[in-house]
């Protein structure tokens, strides 16, 4: 047990290392929240308090907050939630790999010399595909979660602002038509000199029934970038 | 006028196949490569076993009969070198000189003679196989001389009577040849004849006109082989003596010859017509040849002033060899067909792990590099075998190997069930074999050294934990059956989308209650319990306790994945636990936790995405809340924050329950 506390200790110290350091409460407006680690619940909290990369923040309705971590400020607006993570700069090599996460993680199709693992089945999930169970997902949790990307774009994290913004999207697919959303991803490619990955994000933007003001923002930007590559 | 008679027919032209073509030195191949060209000693395999009679034809003398020509072996060894010897009580030749001897014009007459015999009995060989296509040789051939001379001899006391002086002399005669085969159409020859010569004695001055002579002498030979039925072959020498011939193979067994001859002294250039006709059947050879010389005289009537003129270099074939009919037989004992495919070394990729002795079916244990020594291309498998622990050898594809060329092949092992029970690590010879077609058995074989490690023993590899993953044993069966039983009550009443998560903790608590995690890395490091031992140890370390959830939760078809953390800096600190797949629609997480940190959404086979929940299994004693918190928070901080994942140093091995 020793052993692995010790491991524990060193892996978080490892993990610290690749991340901006904690942040500090500036200010608070109404009620800010904290989600420590892995837990469920949410504190509220104060000027002064610590807030850790593992941790994440949540404001409510009318609510702000100023976080502050080397020099770095960052002003949070209501109703949104912030990984303190997701803060921090990533080397283009690791985000394009994070970007590539959703392949990394999902189960590999069984390799043809693969053994079998016999399975004498007890009990049996049920098909949810099939499922008539409604659908739970908070839209609002993941609206927040949003507004949260869209801090980190506006404090120059691109990288976590696009990744953010993409799972956000793919665990709560009733936010496909987040707009807004959409365009934060595509211009943050744009201003981390992706291009290509940028043009195919405003070429599916650009064939959504689009605001005139966005429409011609996409527009200029597709041949902006067109013209350049 | 001075007559030689022959009065012996022991002359013979050493190779019955050799004598039927006119030429063999490019061809040479059997135990009479000890006189046509040493370095066809190289092309027997194993052992080979030849004798042969012969018969002379002379017109002015009735045949002698059929005769005892030679008889010899020859044996391969250490792979590349061949020995050789050889007894022809036949190789004998005799003449005598008889010279009238009168007191006076009327007085009876008194032959004086003179009887030569030239004896080439003994010889020895050795060939060496530099390489597949290059063949050195060495021969020496002991030849003896024997001349009586009877004379006439006057004195004062008993006045005339007859005086007989005999003279010997002895030597080993060397002969150097070199053979080489540089592709599948052409042998090319060379031997040096009497290149050196160890003398054991000399004749004395008076009688030495009538000696063999040693001359030294370079004859060079060439093979060609168009096709696989015709052979042309041609020899020449430095005497300018020589002879070309064809060969034409009729069917799998038959084969016909014709030879002609030239130079040798003979007043014609072509000097003589060979036909011959070969047998084979197996390992058996039968040889029947005739040589015919157009120019008779010196054969017939050979002359004093010819013989002294002429003498006699070659005991096989010279001015005053007959016609003669031949008949060898030669069988080939031991391995008795030519190699084709040699291994070059074995490789073993891996030790074996009884634990997942099952995927060596299908992943190569090791590789052989088999080469092609033969002149033309092959196509050569591999059998790979270990005794006790295999019934039968298991056989790679085919592989085509150009000449001469090298392949590395890679092999499997089908192991049975016998390694299951291998309690501690073992070594086993282990043989490899090549066959290349068309042969019928293997062409060579090689032995190897394979390690059999203990059924506990673990290569400390994530990807072979698995195999230590037993759903179906009697005790995990009975284990989940017997947990589940007990809380059904409470479990009747989960939704149906939270089964496999309310099972899986429900197990895990059970587990908790029984099972204690022990960290001993000392005792455990490369060794895993298989999971109904640490049910029935009660505990284990973390690869046991993570192996024995992960086969609790796939009897009951939830499939789990190895979370396997190797640091990089400290690759000994690498630890393992595991998630498993609640089957939770990542839509509907949050009836799992609002916390997205506590869980991980993956795409499954059929491409839905479900929620999926890490657990560290040696927090066990903590229950089940506490262990998926540190597996989460353990997550977290690896493959979210550490990006360990994406570089490399986290990996996830998936335990898919079978299908």
């Amino acid at each position: 047990m020793r052993t692995r506390l010790l491991w524990l200790i060193l892996g978080s110290l490892f993990a610290l290392q690749l991340q901006a350091a904690d942040f500090v409460v500036k200010a608070v407006k109404g009620t800010v929240e904290v989600r420590r680690g892995v837990t469920e619940e949410w504190r509220k909290v104060k000027i002064g308090d610590l807030l850790k990369p593992e941790d994440s923040m949540r404001t409510g309705a009318g609510a702000g907050a100023t976080i502050e971590a080397d020099k770095k400020k960052l002003t949070v607006p209501e109703m949104t939630i912030l990984d303190i993570s997701d803060v921090r700069q990533l080397t283009q090599e690791d985000f394009l790999l994070k970007l590539a996460m959703e392949n990394i993680l999902a189960v590999p199709p069984r390799e043809k010399d693969e053994l079998s693992i016999p399975s004498a089945t007890v009990l049996h999930g049920t098909d949810m595909s099939k499922s008539d169970q409604p659908v739970f997902s908070d839209s609002k949790i993941g609206e927040m979660e949003l507004k949260g990307a869209r801090v980190l774009y506006d404090n120059a994290y691109y990288a976590t602002a696009v990744l953010k913004s993409k799972e956000t999207l793919r665990t709560h697919p009733e936010l496909k038509l987040n707009l807004d959303a959409r365009l934060t991803i595509a211009t943050a490619f744009e201003k981390m000199k992706l291009t290509k990955e940028a043009i195919r994000e405003y070429s599916v933007l650009s064939k959504e029934n689009l605001p005139a003001s966005m429409a011609k923002k996409v527009q200029m930007s597709l041949e902006k970038l067109k013209q350049g590559k | 006028m001075i007559i030689a008679t022959f009065s012996v027919f022991g002359q013979h032209l050493t190779s019955t196949r050799g004598s039927a073509l006119g030429a063999f030195t490019a061809l040479s191949d059997d135990i009479a490569s000890i006189d046509w060209n040493p370095a066809g000693l190289g092309s027997i395999r194993d052992w080979d076993v030849t004798t042969s009679l012969y018969s002379a034809f002379r017109r002015d003398v009735s045949s002698g009969g059929v005769s005892l020509y030679a008889a010899g072996s020859a044996k391969r060894f250490l792979d590349y070198h061949v020995v050789a010897g050889s007894y022809a009580p036949g190789l004998n030749l005799e003449f005598t000189v008889s010279t009238p001897f009168a007191f006076d014009s009327t007085g009876p007459k008194i032959d004086k003679e003179e009887h030569i015999i030239y004896r080439e009995q003994y010889a020895l060989g050795y060939g060496y196989q530099m390489t597949p296509t290059v063949g050195l040789g060495l021969s020496a051939r002991y030849r003896e001389q024997m001349i009586t001379s009877r004379q006439v001899v006057f004195d004062q006391a008993t006045g005339a009577r007859i005086k007989t002086d005999d003279n010997t002399a002895s030597a080993w005669n060397l002969d150097i040849g070199l053979l080489w085969k540089p592709n599948s159409e052409w042998s090319l020859g060379a031997v040096a004849k009497n290149l050196f010569r160890l003398t054991e004695s000399e004749l004395p001055e008076g009688v030495l006109p009538y000696g063999l002579r040693n001359v030294k002498t370079l004859r060079v030979g060439a093979a060609y082989h168009p096709s696989r039925t015709a052979t042309f072959v041609l020899d020449f020498d430095t005497k300018a003596m020589g002879g070309f011939g064809s060969e034409w193979t009729v069917s799998d067994q038959w084969a016909l010859r014709q030879g002609v001859w030239f130079g040798g002294s003979s007043t014609r250039f072509i000097a003589g017509l060979s036909a011959g006709l070969g047998f084979s059947y197996g390992p058996a050879k039968i040889n029947l040849s005739y040589v015919h010389f157009l120019d008779q005289s010196s054969r017939t009537h050979p002359t004093l002033e010819k013989f002294l003129d002429r003498g006699v270099q070659d005991l096989g074939y010279n001015v005053f060899t007959p016609d003669q009919l031949s008949l060898s037989a030669t069988i080939a004992l031991g391995r008795t067909r030519d190699t084709w495919a040699k291994i070059e070394y074995v490789q073993i990729l891996s030790e074996v792990y009884p634990s997942s002795y099952q995927v060596h079916a299908f992943r190569p244990l090791g590789k052989a590099r088999v080469k092609n020594v033969s002149t033309k291309p092959i196509e050569a498998r591999v059998a790979f075998f270990v005794d006790q622990y295999m019934d039968n050898p298991t056989e790679t594809r085919s592989y085509y190997i150009e000449p001469n060329g090298e392949v590395d092949v890679p092999f499997t092992a089908i192991f049975n069930e016998a390694i299951r029970f291998v309690p501690s690590m073992v070594l086993r010879a282990a043989d490899v074999f090549v066959k290349s077609s068309p042969a019928e058995e293997y062409d060579d074989k090689s032995q190897t050294r394979l390690i059999i490690r203990g059924r506990n023993d673990w290569d400390g590899d994530a990807l072979s934990l698995r195999y230590f993953i037993t759903p179906e044993d009697p005790d995990i069966l009975r284990f989940t059956r017997n947990a589940l039983s007990e809380k059904k009550d409470s479990l009747a009443g989960v939704a149906r989308q939270l089964e496999k998560f309310r099972s899986a903790r429900t197990l895990f608590n059970e587990f908790a209650t029984r099972l204690t995690y022990v960290n001993d890395p000392k005792v455990s490091k490369d060794r895993v319990q298989f999971p109904s031992e640490t049910l029935a140890l009660r505990g284990g370390d973390c690869d046991d306790m993570t192996v024995c959830f992960s086969s609790l939760l796939a009897s009951i078809g939830v499939s789990t994945a190895f979370i396997d953390v190797v640091p990089l800096q400290r690759p000994d600190e690498g630890h393992i636990y595991l998630m498993f797949d609640t089957e939770v629609s990542a839509k509907q997480a949050n009836i799992i936790s609002e916390n997205p940190k506590r869980y991980v959404v993956r795409k499954n086979e059929r491409g839905e995405e479900t929620v999926w929940i890490p657990v560290e299994t040696t927090a066990i004693t903590e229950g089940f809340l506490n262990a998926w918190e540190q597996g989460a928070k353990e997550y977290f901080d690896e493959v979210e924050v550490g990006l360990g994942l994406v570089r490399g140093w986290v990996r996830l091995v998936d335990v898919l329950p079978g299908r």
